[in-house]
C-alpha cells in the first residue's frame, strides 16, 4: 500500500493503492495532507493531548465517499486549524459509508496548498485491489 | 485525437465531431503554430471535445489561447447553452467561483516609486493577509456574510471600504442580481466568515505595475492609464466560500442528472437545465460566491489603498476595472440570425463585450495587459476572449527545473521584487511554467476577440 504525487499542468494528482479500503482512505488522506501542507503528513505532537472527533459520512457512492472524507479534512484545516489523526475507520463500501473517529491537533501552520479534491478523471477500482486516482485544485 | 484537428486560418482550429462520441457541435480553438505546439498532451482538447456532448450548447466548445489541463472543462473553456434546452454545469463555473482580477491605476510616476518599494512591499504584505491557514481576514457576522453574499460590493463601501466609484468600474456594479444566500450552505458560510479581504494560495498575487506601453491611446486615456505611472493589479477570488459552492452543487446534480436524463462523460461536468429548481438554485449560490469573490477584490484593494497613502497621501488609486473569469451568466447574443438567452460559462476566460475592458494578468515577472472587448467576439465567441497565459507545465516540474532561490534572482535582475507567504514553493509559479503572455494576447488580437490597450510591466509581487 502507498501514495504518489502525480503531475497535472496546472494542479496535482494522488494515486492511492492499498489491499482494502480502510488503507486506501487513510493512505488517501496521508497524501492528501501532504500536499495540502507542501510537506510531509504532520504527526500528533508528542506530550499533547489531541480533542476527541468523529467523523460520519454516508454518500451515493464510493466515488462521493472519497472526496468528502478529503473535504472534511481540508475543512477541519481550514475552518478549525486543525489536523485529523485517525485512530479508528471503518468503510464500507455498500452503502457507502465512512466513520472515523481520531483526535484533532493543531495544524503545523503555513499555507493550505489544496482548494479541492475533484471527480474530473478519477478512477477508483476495487479490484484486484483497491486504487484510487484523484486530481486536486490547487 | 489530432486526426479531428483542422486549421482554419492562422488562429483557429476546428475539432470536427467524432473525436469523441456524442459531441452535439465542433470544438473551436483559438491557437496559432506556438500555442498548438506547447500542448504536450491532448487532455485538454479531450476535454472540449467533452463539453461539446453537453445537452443544449450551442454554436462551438470554444477553447482560448491559454488552454490547459482543468476538471472537466478545460482551462480556457467558453459554452453556452441554451436558456431553455440546455445545462448549467459547475464544473463549468470551476471551484474557484468569480476568481478574477482588478486592476488599479494612479498618477504616481513609477520612478518615484523605486526610492520607498522596499518599504512599501512588507507594508503590503502585512496588509493582505495569504496563505493563512484559518483566514486571516476581517470576520463576517452572520448578518454581514449574507448582506455580502446577497449585496456584494456596495456592503464593503457602506462599511468603510472603497468608493461607490468602485463599484461602478466593478462587472455587474459590483453585484450580480439574483444572489440567493439561503442557497449558500452553512458550511460554505463558514469557509468564507473569515476569509474577506485575503488573498488565499496557489497563483492568487498582488503586483505593482508600472504602465509600460500603450496600443491605443484613446481606450487608455479612457480607462485612466498613464505611461510610466503605477498600476495594482490584484488576483484572487470566493476563497473557501466558493469552493464548498461548488462542492455542494456537485453533489446535489449527480443526485438529479438521471431525473433530467443526463448523463456526461465525466462525473465534473455534471449539470442540469438552467430552468430547473436545482439549477435555479446552483444560480442563486453561485450569484452570491461572485458578490463575495467582487467583495473580497474590493476589500483586498482598500488595503492597498491605505498601503499607498502612506507613501503617497496625495495620490489616490483608483479603479479602473474589475472581472471575473470563472463564472456562467445568462446573457442574449445573436445567434444563427436570432436572439437567444444563453447561460454563457467561462471558465479561465473573460467577457469581452464590446469596449468593455479585458484585464490579463501575466505569469510572475512577465507583463500583463489591458484589452478592450469587440463586436467580433459578441458574434463569434458570445464575447468572450482569454483570461492569461496559461501553464504549460505541472507544478512539480516548474519546481524541478526552477528553484526559488534561482527564481528569486532571476525577477530581481529585472527589477521585480518578490514577497511570498511560502517561498518553497515559489517556484511552481516560475515564468517558464507558463505559456509567453504577449503571445497569447496577439492570437487573440489575431482573432479579432479583443484589442491591447496597453502593456503593464511588473515591480513587486506579494504572492499568496
Amino acid at each position: 500500500m502507498g501514495w504518489k504525487i502525480i503531475d497535472h499542468t496546472a494542479d496535482a494528482g494522488l494515486e492511492v493503492w492499498a489491499t482494502s479500503w480502510h488503507d486506501l482512505f487513510l493512505q488517501a488522506a496521508e497524501g492528501f495532507y501532504c500536499l495540502c501542507l507542501d510537506g510531509a503528513p504532520p504527526l500528533p505532537p508528542e506530550g499533547t493531548a489531541g480533542k476527541s472527533r468523529v467523523l460520519r459520512l454516508e454518500t451515493l457512492d464510493l466515488e462521493e465517499l472519497v472526496v468528502s472524507w478529503l473535504h472534511e479534512l481540508l475543512f477541519l484545516l481550514e475552518s478549525e486549524g486543525v489536523f485529523f489523526h485517525p485512530t479508528s475507520l471503518t468503510v464500507t463500501p455498500h452503502p457507502p459509508a465512512l466513520v472515523a473517529e481520531g483526535l484533532l491537533f493543531p495544524s503545523p501552520g503555513g499555507r493550505i496548498a489544496v482548494k479541492a479534491a475533484t471527480y474530473g478523471g478519477m478512477v477508483l477500482e476495487s479490484s484486484p485491489h483497491p486504487f484510487l486516482r484523484l486530481y486536486l485544485d490547487l | 485525437m489530432k486526426k479531428f484537428l483542422e486549421r482554419i486560418d492562422g488562429t483557429r482550429l476546428l475539432l470536427h465531431p467524432g473525436a469523441v462520441p456524442g459531441m452535439r457541435v465542433p470544438g473551436m480553438i483559438f491557437a496559432d503554430e506556438y500555442i498548438a505546439s506547447l500542448r504536450e498532451d491532448d487532455n485538454a482538447i479531450l476535454q472540449v471535445a467533452h463539453v461539446a456532448t453537453l445537452p443544449g450548447i450551442v454554436g462551438y466548445s470554444f477553447a482560448m489561447p491559454d488552454i490547459h489541463w482543468g476538471y472537466g472543462f478545460p482551462i480556457g473553456g467558453v459554452a453556452a447553452f441554451d436558456a431553455e434546452e440546455g445545462i448549467i454545469s459547475p464544473g463549468g463555473v470551476g471551484y474557484d467561483i468569480s476568481c478574477g482580477v482588478r486592476l488599479l491605476a494612479s498618477s504616481i510616476a513609477a520612478k518615484d516609486l523605486g526610492r520607498v518599494v522596499d518599504k512599501l512591499l512588507p507594508a503590503l504584505f502585512s496588509a493582505v493577509p495569504s496563505g493563512a491557514v484559518s483566514g486571516g481576514g476581517k470576520p463576517l457576522s452572520p448578518k454581514d456574510l449574507d448582506q455580502v453574499l446577497e449585496g456584494g460590493v456596495a456592503w464593503a463601501v457602506k462599511h468603510g471600504f472603497g468608493t461607490e466609484g468602485d463599484g461602478e468600474h466593478t462587472e455587474e456594479g459590483g453585484c450580480l442580481k439574483g444572489a440567493l444566500p439561503g442557497e449558500v450552505s452553512e458550511r460554505a458560510k463558514d469557509r468564507g466568515r473569515t476569509q474577506l479581504g485575503t488573498l488565499g494560495s496557489g497563483n492568487h498575487f498582488v503586483e505593482i505595475q508600472m504602465v509600460d506601453e500603450i496600443y491605443s491611446e484613446k481606450d487608455a486615456a479612457r480607462l485612466g492609464l498613464i505611461p510610466g505611472c503605477v498600476a495594482v493589479m490584484i488576483h484572487c477570488g470566493s476563497r473557501g466560500l466558493g469552493h464548498q459552492v461548488c462542492d455542494d452543487a456537485l453533489k446535489i446534480m449527480r443526485r438529479a442528472m438521471g431525473h433530467y436524463g443526463i448523463d456526461v462523460p465525466d462525473r465534473q461536468l455534471c449539470g442540469v437545465p438552467v430552468s430547473s429548481e436545482e439549477g435555479q438554485r446552483y444560480m442563486g449560490a453561485m450569484r452570491a460566491a461572485a458578490n463575495f469573490a467582487m467583495t473580497n477584490r474590493h476589500v483586498i484593494a482598500d488595503a492597498v489603498r491605505r498601503v499607498f497613502k502612506a507613501f503617497f497621501p496625495r495620490e489616490p488609486l483608483y479603479t479602473v476595472w474589475d472581472v471575473s473569469h470563472n463564472l456562467a451568466h445568462l446573457e442574449t447574443h445573436r445567434w444563427e440570425g436570432r436572439k437567444r438567452t444563453l447561460c454563457v460559462h467561462r471558465k479561465g476566460a473573460t467577457r469581452a463585450f464590446a469596449g468593455l475592458p479585458v484585464l490579463i494578468p501575466g505569469s510572475m515577472g512577465t507583463a500583463s495587459y489591458v484589452l478592450v472587448g469587440t463586436p467580433q467576439a459578441e458574434e463569434s465567441t458570445f464575447a468572450s476572449t482569454c483570461h492569461g497565459a496559461g501553464r504549460t507545465m505541472s507544478r512539480t516540474e516548474a519546481l524541478k527545473r526552477t528553484g526559488a532561490k534561482d527564481l528569486l534572482r532571476s525577477l530581481a535582475k529585472r527589477g521585480v521584487s518578490v514577497m511570498a507567504e511560502n517561498l518553497h514553493t515559489l517556484g511552481e509559479e516560475a515564468p517558464e511554467a507558463y505559456k509567453d503572455v504577449s503571445h497569447v494576447v496577439d492570437v487573440v488580437q489575431g482573432a479579432g476577440l479583443s484589442l491591447k490597450v496597453a502593456r503593464l510591466r511588473p515591480v513587486a509581487v506579494i504572492k499568496g
